[in-house]
Protein backbone atom coordinates (compact mmCIF):
# COMPACT_ATOMS: atom_id res chain seq x y z
CA UNK A 1 0.00 0.00 0.00
CA UNK A 2 1.41 3.34 -0.94
CA UNK A 3 1.54 6.19 1.43
CA UNK A 4 -1.04 7.87 -0.50
CA UNK A 5 -3.78 5.03 0.01
CA UNK A 6 -2.48 4.96 3.31
CA UNK A 7 -3.57 8.62 3.85
CA UNK A 8 -7.07 7.74 1.86
CA UNK A 9 -8.01 4.91 4.01
CA UNK A 10 -7.07 7.26 7.53
CA UNK A 11 -9.01 10.00 5.98
CA UNK A 12 -11.78 7.42 5.80
CA UNK A 13 -11.79 5.90 9.17
CA UNK A 14 -11.58 9.50 10.62
CA UNK A 15 -14.56 10.15 8.71
CA UNK A 16 -16.46 6.88 9.98
CA UNK A 17 -15.36 7.94 13.71
CA UNK A 18 -17.00 11.57 13.63
CA UNK A 19 -19.65 9.58 12.41
CA UNK A 20 -19.97 7.25 14.66
CA UNK A 21 -19.49 10.47 17.75
CA UNK A 22 -22.61 12.37 15.99
CA UNK A 23 -24.99 8.88 15.85
CA UNK A 24 -23.97 8.44 19.84
CA UNK A 25 -24.94 12.21 19.67
CA UNK A 26 -28.05 11.31 18.34
CA UNK A 27 -28.81 7.73 20.27
CA UNK A 28 -28.43 9.49 23.50
CA UNK A 29 -30.74 12.21 22.06
CA UNK A 30 -33.27 9.66 21.49
CA UNK A 31 -32.70 7.32 24.23
CA UNK A 32 -32.14 9.56 27.18
CA UNK A 33 -35.09 12.09 25.97
CA UNK A 34 -32.12 14.78 25.58
CA UNK A 35 -33.20 17.67 23.97
CA UNK A 36 -29.77 19.24 22.71
CA UNK A 37 -29.63 23.15 23.15
CA UNK A 38 -28.03 25.46 20.47
CA UNK A 39 -24.27 25.00 22.17
CA UNK A 40 -24.58 21.22 21.69
CA UNK A 41 -25.58 22.07 17.87
CA UNK A 42 -23.03 24.23 17.43
CA UNK A 43 -20.34 21.23 18.55
CA UNK A 44 -22.25 18.80 16.13
CA UNK A 45 -21.84 21.60 13.32
CA UNK A 46 -18.05 21.54 13.75
CA UNK A 47 -17.65 18.11 13.89
CA UNK A 48 -19.57 17.96 10.31
CA UNK A 49 -17.18 20.78 9.39
CA UNK A 50 -14.10 18.48 9.88
CA UNK A 51 -15.96 15.46 8.21
CA UNK A 52 -16.32 17.78 5.17
CA UNK A 53 -13.07 18.76 5.04
CA UNK A 54 -11.82 15.56 5.38
CA UNK A 55 -14.54 14.57 2.55
CA UNK A 56 -12.73 17.42 -0.09
CA UNK A 57 -9.64 16.01 0.91
CA UNK A 58 -11.35 12.11 -0.76
CA UNK A 59 -13.24 14.41 -3.58
CA UNK A 60 -10.41 16.73 -4.73
CA UNK A 61 -7.51 14.94 -3.88
CA UNK A 62 -5.46 15.28 -0.49
CA UNK A 63 -3.99 19.14 0.20
CA UNK A 64 -2.89 20.57 2.85
CA UNK A 65 -5.25 23.28 2.71
CA UNK A 66 -7.98 21.23 3.36
CA UNK A 67 -6.35 19.77 6.55
CA UNK A 68 -5.83 23.01 7.94
CA UNK A 69 -9.60 23.59 7.08
CA UNK A 70 -10.49 20.61 9.10
CA UNK A 71 -7.81 22.10 12.34
CA UNK A 72 -10.34 25.48 12.32
CA UNK A 73 -13.10 23.63 11.91
CA UNK A 74 -11.87 21.19 15.31
CA UNK A 75 -11.27 24.54 16.83
CA UNK A 76 -14.33 26.34 16.46
CA UNK A 77 -16.12 23.36 17.85
CA UNK A 78 -13.60 23.37 20.55
CA UNK A 79 -14.18 26.95 21.78
CA UNK A 80 -18.34 26.30 22.01
CA UNK A 81 -17.01 23.03 23.96
CA UNK A 82 -14.90 25.21 26.03
CA UNK A 83 -17.18 27.59 26.33
CA UNK A 84 -19.72 25.25 27.36
CA UNK A 85 -17.43 23.62 30.15
CA UNK A 86 -17.00 27.25 31.38
CA UNK A 87 -20.67 27.73 31.77
CA UNK A 88 -20.81 24.46 34.15
CA UNK A 89 -17.60 24.46 36.02
CA UNK A 90 -18.86 26.04 39.08
CA UNK A 91 -20.07 23.87 41.97
CA UNK A 92 -23.39 25.37 42.10
CA UNK A 93 -23.96 25.10 38.34
CA UNK A 94 -25.86 22.31 38.00
CA UNK A 95 -24.45 20.14 34.80
CA UNK A 96 -26.17 19.65 31.54
CA UNK A 97 -27.28 16.18 30.58
CA UNK A 98 -26.58 12.55 32.10
CA UNK A 99 -22.62 11.95 32.11
CA UNK A 100 -21.33 9.11 29.96
CA UNK A 101 -18.33 7.35 31.35
CA UNK A 102 -18.07 9.79 33.83
CA UNK A 103 -17.71 12.83 31.65
CA UNK A 104 -20.89 15.01 30.25
CA UNK A 105 -21.23 15.26 26.26
CA UNK A 106 -19.41 18.08 26.17
CA UNK A 107 -16.42 17.64 28.12
CA UNK A 108 -16.32 14.12 25.23
CA UNK A 109 -16.50 16.80 22.82
CA UNK A 110 -14.15 18.67 23.82
CA UNK A 111 -11.64 15.39 23.94
CA UNK A 112 -12.90 14.67 20.01
CA UNK A 113 -11.97 17.94 18.90
CA UNK A 114 -8.51 17.58 20.22
CA UNK A 115 -7.56 13.88 19.22
CA UNK A 116 -9.40 15.51 15.76
CA UNK A 117 -6.50 18.21 15.77
CA UNK A 118 -4.10 15.84 16.85
CA UNK A 119 -4.74 13.18 14.05
CA UNK A 120 -4.91 15.84 11.47
CA UNK A 121 -1.39 16.97 12.60
CA UNK A 122 -0.70 13.57 12.16
CA UNK A 123 -1.91 13.23 8.69
CA UNK A 124 -0.28 16.39 7.64
CA UNK A 125 2.81 14.73 8.48
CA UNK A 126 2.58 11.87 6.43
CA UNK A 127 1.31 13.92 3.48
CA UNK A 128 4.67 15.85 3.57
CA UNK A 129 6.72 12.40 3.16
CA UNK A 130 4.97 10.80 0.67
CA UNK A 131 7.04 11.06 -2.09
CA UNK A 132 3.75 11.94 -5.11
CA UNK A 133 1.40 14.00 -5.27
CA UNK A 134 -2.60 12.52 -6.63
CA UNK A 135 -2.67 12.64 -10.15
CA UNK A 136 -5.87 10.72 -10.06
CA UNK A 137 -8.63 10.57 -7.35
CA UNK A 138 -10.26 7.46 -6.64
CA UNK A 139 -13.94 8.31 -5.68
CA UNK A 140 -15.03 4.25 -4.86
CA UNK A 141 -17.40 2.77 -2.51
CA UNK A 142 -15.78 3.30 0.67
CA UNK A 143 -15.57 6.97 -0.31
CA UNK A 144 -18.74 7.12 -1.36
CA UNK A 145 -20.44 5.44 1.54
CA UNK A 146 -18.37 8.05 3.95
CA UNK A 147 -20.04 10.77 1.70
CA UNK A 148 -23.56 9.39 2.17
CA UNK A 149 -23.07 9.11 5.75
CA UNK A 150 -21.73 12.65 6.25
CA UNK A 151 -25.16 13.87 3.83
CA UNK A 152 -27.71 11.69 5.89
CA UNK A 153 -26.06 12.73 9.39
CA UNK A 154 -25.89 16.64 8.14
CA UNK A 155 -29.58 16.24 6.91
CA UNK A 156 -30.57 14.72 10.01
CA UNK A 157 -29.31 17.33 11.80
CA UNK A 158 -30.72 20.43 9.76
CA UNK A 159 -34.61 18.24 10.23
CA UNK A 160 -33.89 18.27 13.92
CA UNK A 161 -32.89 21.60 14.54
CA UNK A 162 -35.55 22.89 12.83
CA UNK A 163 -38.07 21.04 14.53
CA UNK A 164 -36.89 21.75 18.19
CA UNK A 165 -35.91 25.61 17.24
CA UNK A 166 -37.35 26.20 14.32
CA UNK A 167 -35.41 29.61 12.91
CA UNK A 168 -33.99 30.81 15.92
CA UNK A 169 -31.11 29.81 18.21
CA UNK B 1 -30.36 30.77 12.65
CA UNK B 2 -28.86 27.29 13.38
CA UNK B 3 -30.57 25.43 10.68
CA UNK B 4 -29.31 27.33 8.55
CA UNK B 5 -25.92 26.65 9.28
CA UNK B 6 -26.95 22.85 9.04
CA UNK B 7 -27.83 23.82 5.62
CA UNK B 8 -25.02 25.35 4.19
CA UNK B 9 -23.13 22.30 4.92
CA UNK B 10 -25.52 20.35 3.00
CA UNK B 11 -24.85 23.07 -0.08
CA UNK B 12 -21.27 22.54 1.08
CA UNK B 13 -21.88 18.47 0.36
CA UNK B 14 -23.61 19.15 -3.13
CA UNK B 15 -20.61 21.25 -4.01
CA UNK B 16 -18.22 18.71 -3.23
CA UNK B 17 -20.45 15.90 -5.39
CA UNK B 18 -20.16 18.68 -8.41
CA UNK B 19 -16.65 18.63 -8.18
CA UNK B 20 -16.68 22.70 -7.41
CA UNK B 21 -13.12 23.00 -4.73
CA UNK B 22 -13.32 26.63 -4.46
CA UNK B 23 -16.79 27.30 -3.86
CA UNK B 24 -17.00 24.28 -1.24
CA UNK B 25 -14.02 25.77 0.47
CA UNK B 26 -15.22 29.54 0.60
CA UNK B 27 -18.75 28.30 1.99
CA UNK B 28 -16.92 26.33 4.57
CA UNK B 29 -15.13 29.24 5.87
CA UNK B 30 -18.29 31.24 5.92
CA UNK B 31 -19.74 28.43 7.61
CA UNK B 32 -16.59 29.20 10.33
CA UNK B 33 -16.91 32.83 10.70
CA UNK B 34 -20.86 32.47 11.38
CA UNK B 35 -20.66 29.37 13.83
CA UNK B 36 -17.92 31.86 15.68
CA UNK B 37 -20.29 34.77 15.30
CA UNK B 38 -23.22 32.41 16.67
CA UNK B 39 -21.36 31.52 19.63
CA UNK B 40 -20.48 35.15 20.52
CA UNK B 41 -24.04 35.99 20.14
CA UNK B 42 -25.06 33.29 22.67
CA UNK B 43 -22.56 34.04 25.30
CA UNK B 44 -23.70 37.77 25.08
CA UNK B 45 -27.18 36.62 25.04
CA UNK B 46 -26.76 34.40 28.11
CA UNK B 47 -24.72 36.71 29.62
CA UNK B 48 -26.60 39.74 29.20
CA UNK B 49 -23.52 41.40 27.55
CA UNK B 50 -25.03 44.63 24.99
CA UNK B 51 -21.55 45.04 22.50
Amino acid sequence: MTMLAAQRLLNILFIYVLCGVLLGGFIYQFVMLEEPCPLCLLQRLGMIGVATSLLMNLRFGIRVQYYALAILSALSGRLVSLRQISLHVCPEFPTFGEPVLGLDLYVWAFIVFACSIFACAILIILYGYSKQHETHVTWGTREKTAFWLVAAITTANTINTLVDLGLGY
Amino acid sequence: MLAGLFVIYLVVLALILQKKKNQAFLLVVINLVLSVLMLIAHSTDTLNIRL
